[in-house]
């Protein structure tokens, strides 16, 4: 279990590292727009933007990494039990530290933008735990029945292209700020749906990927 | 204490692959497993090293089941051939960075090994492994095996791709890290010739059954091609088990597997010749067409 | 030490003659030691099962003997014992087939053994 954890600890950071770019990404198309800009305000939205990197990167990351390495560690003797355990201690490790860091930087800069980012902590957890179970249930998909799961991700890529996009559009109107405090104000309570649908979702990635996983063959 | 499996049936869509096998693989044996292609080599490796769910039947390590067994299976390496092609996520990843993992992975991993391994074959292990010759992408799957330092270790076509003098390369180092370590090795190799002197034992696989799992040397003695004129030939060898009958005009070829105490009648005009390895397999299981 | 090997016979009768016939050249003296089977399995890619063999078919022969925790040695005597042993296989060996192919070219008697005459031994 130690080389287990030790493999997905270094795959969280991995996966970290691309999320911190995709955010660096959208930080500095922010930057290029938004005419006389409020530092402690552009640093408080920072949160937000990790936030939909980290969404974005674990709906597109997760597949990669269970029809890469689920299969690859299984072939150097890792017990089906284990490969299920480290995956999701991956899942809760970077969802945690994502969450960290944005209640680090509100809790540095306070104003208002920190205090309502704060109260949407909650609501923050339930989208990345529904999205990460999203993604891993893609991954699953893609390991049995590739050209599905491919259509699915060529769906999302679209969707996450056409997100940026649409910010960069914001942006060019110097919108950007405005609208992401306006989706802001809706995460901070949490409808009772989400809590739900985050909490379906990975009941059934879990049961889903354990049914799979139990019979996987290893190809590599 | 030994890896044994019994009774392993494995099906794919209807059809078996691999029909009632038995095995029991001693500890500080180098084994050979051959057969033709499609015979079920790679799939029952897989299935010892618990990589692949067997049908039904049991593989055990020392009495201890193998299936979802962490303890059984840090003394089991099964080091797959690698087929980085477009298609698979492994082609975008570097040589060293599925070096490191392996590392991660096995308890015993030999990093001073690996680093004189990579410098003997002249390894570019920044490269992507989709970007790898196929014999490079042996070398990967041979540093793995041996690096592994698992007591089972299982290679499969470990010399495909690699030009005669890494083979020659692979089976010194093999002997010297068996002869070092005592490790258990199956290796599944189509290039029999070479490796038949470095193999104590051979398993030959045909159709998903075990047909032969003797001492190679037992194996090869008990083999012998006599020729001549066809009724002598005949008469020669009535009563033996007679495989791959080669004819031309009146000349006759057989090769026949004696059993302890059978012989070649030699008062009759033939020649009696010994067989290598690869002729002996090639009769057991090369049946000429229309034959069942 | 140095000859290859060849498929016309089992390996480890092969390496038992290569040694015997380092100890009738003189490569290997008697009272020294001989290679290990580990080293003689790299050497020739063999199996060390199958050079152990081999060297165990000369330990019988009393041509070799163990020295415990050290390893194999040449025996005193073993010169001797080598070439009474080929000199008494040489008749089988060589010259039988040697008859053999000299009846089916219709070479007579005379014949051949002019032929050996002419030839320095």
């Amino acid at each position: 279990m130690k080389r287990n954890l030790k493999f997905w600890t270094r795959y969280t950071w991995e996966s970290m590292a691309v999320d911190l770019s995709f955010m660096a990404g959208l930080a500095v198309i922010t930057l290029f727009s938004a005419e006389g800009l409020d530092l402690g305000m552009f640093a408080s939205i920072m949160p937000y933007y990790l936030c939909i990197a980290a969404t974005f990167g674990m709906l597109i990351i997760n597949t990669g990494s269970q029809s890469l390495y689920v299969p690859l560690l299984l072939s150097m003797g890792e017990t089906r039990r284990n490969v299920l355990l480290g995956f999701h201690y991956y899942r809760t490790l970077i969802i945690s530290v994502t969450l960290a860091l944005c209640a680090l930087i509100w809790l540095l800069i306070p104003g208002e933008v920190s205090s309502a980012g704060l109260r949407s902590i909650p609501t923050i957890l339930c989208i990345l735990v529904a999205s990460s179970s999203l993604g891993s249930i893609l991954g699953t998909l893609f390991t049995k029945w590739k050209w599905l799961a491919t259509v699915i991700i060529i769906i999302l890529c679209g969707g996450a292209g056409g997100a940026v996009g649409f910010m960069g559009v914001a942006a060019a109107d110097s919108l950007v700020i405005t609208e992401t405090l306006e989706m802001a104000a809706h995460l901070e309570t949490l409808p009772w749906w989400l809590a739900l649908t985050a909490v379906a979702a990975l009941a059934l990635d879990v049961a889903f990927q354990w049914m799979l996983l139990r019979r996987q063959e290893v190809k590599l | 204490m030994s890896l044994h499996c019994e009774n392993i049936v494995k099906t794919y869509s209807g059809k078996d692959v691999l029909d009632k096998v038995t095995l029991d693989i001693q500890p500080g044996k180098i084994y050979g497993l051959i057969g033709r292609n499609g015979a079920g080599k790679t799939t029952l490796l897989s299935i010892l090293a618990a990589q692949n769910p067997a049908s039904s039947g049991s593989v055990t390590l020392d009495g201890q089941r193998v299936w979802e067994n962490r303890k059984s299976l840090e003394k089991i390496c099964f080091s797959r051939e690698l087929n980085a092609n477009a298609e698979s996520g492994l082609a975008a990843m570097k040589a060293k960075e599925y070096l490191r993992i392996a590392a991660t992975y096995y308890e015993g991993w030999d990093k001073p090994l690996e680093e004189r391994l990579v410098k003997l074959f002249d390894l570019n292990v920044k490269k992507k492994l989709g970007k790898l010759s196929k014999g490079m992408l042996s070398m990967v799957t041979i540093i793995v095996a041996l690096c592994s330092k698992a007591a089972y270790t299982f290679l499969d076509e470990p010399v495909a791709g690699l030009d005669v003098v890494a083979r020659e390369q692979f089976y010194k180092l093999l002997l010297e890290e068996y002869s070092s370590s005592g490790r258990t090795f199956i290796i599944s190799t189509h290039i029999i010739e070479e490796a038949a002197d470095v193999l104590e034992d051979v398993i030959i696989l045909h159709e998903g059954r075990i047909l032969i799992e003797t001492d190679t040397q037992a194996f090869v003695d008990s083999a012998v091609h006599v020729s001549g004129k066809a009724e002598e030939v005949d008469a020669a060898v009535s009563g033996l088990e007679v495989h791959h009958p080669e004819t031309i005009g009146r000349s006759k070829g057989v090769t026949v597997f004696l059993k302890p105490g059978q012989k070649v009648d030699e008062s009759r005009d033939v020649s009696v010749q010994p067989v290598s390895l690869q002729r002996a397999f090639v009769a057991l299981c090369g049946e000429e067409e229309g034959k069942s | 030490m140095n000859e290859r090997l060849t498929e016309q016979k089992s390996i480890y009768l092969q390496i038992s003659e290569m040694i015997e016939t380092d100890i009738l050249r003189e490569i290997l003296l008697e009272e020294e030691q001989v290679p290990s089977t580990n080293e003689l399995a790299k050497l020739y890619t063999i199996n060390p099962a199958t050079a152990a063999k081999g060297v165990g078919l000369l330990v019988d022969e009393g041509i070799l003997y163990k020295r415990r925790g050290i390893g194999m040695f040449v025996a005193n005597g073993a010169r001797e014992k080598i070439l009474a042993k080929r000199k008494a296989a040489f008749a089988e060996n060589h010259v039988a087939p040697l008859l053999a192919e000299a009846k089916s070219l219709g070479i007579s008697k005379e014949e051949l053994l002019t032929m050996i005459g002419e030839r320095n031994v």
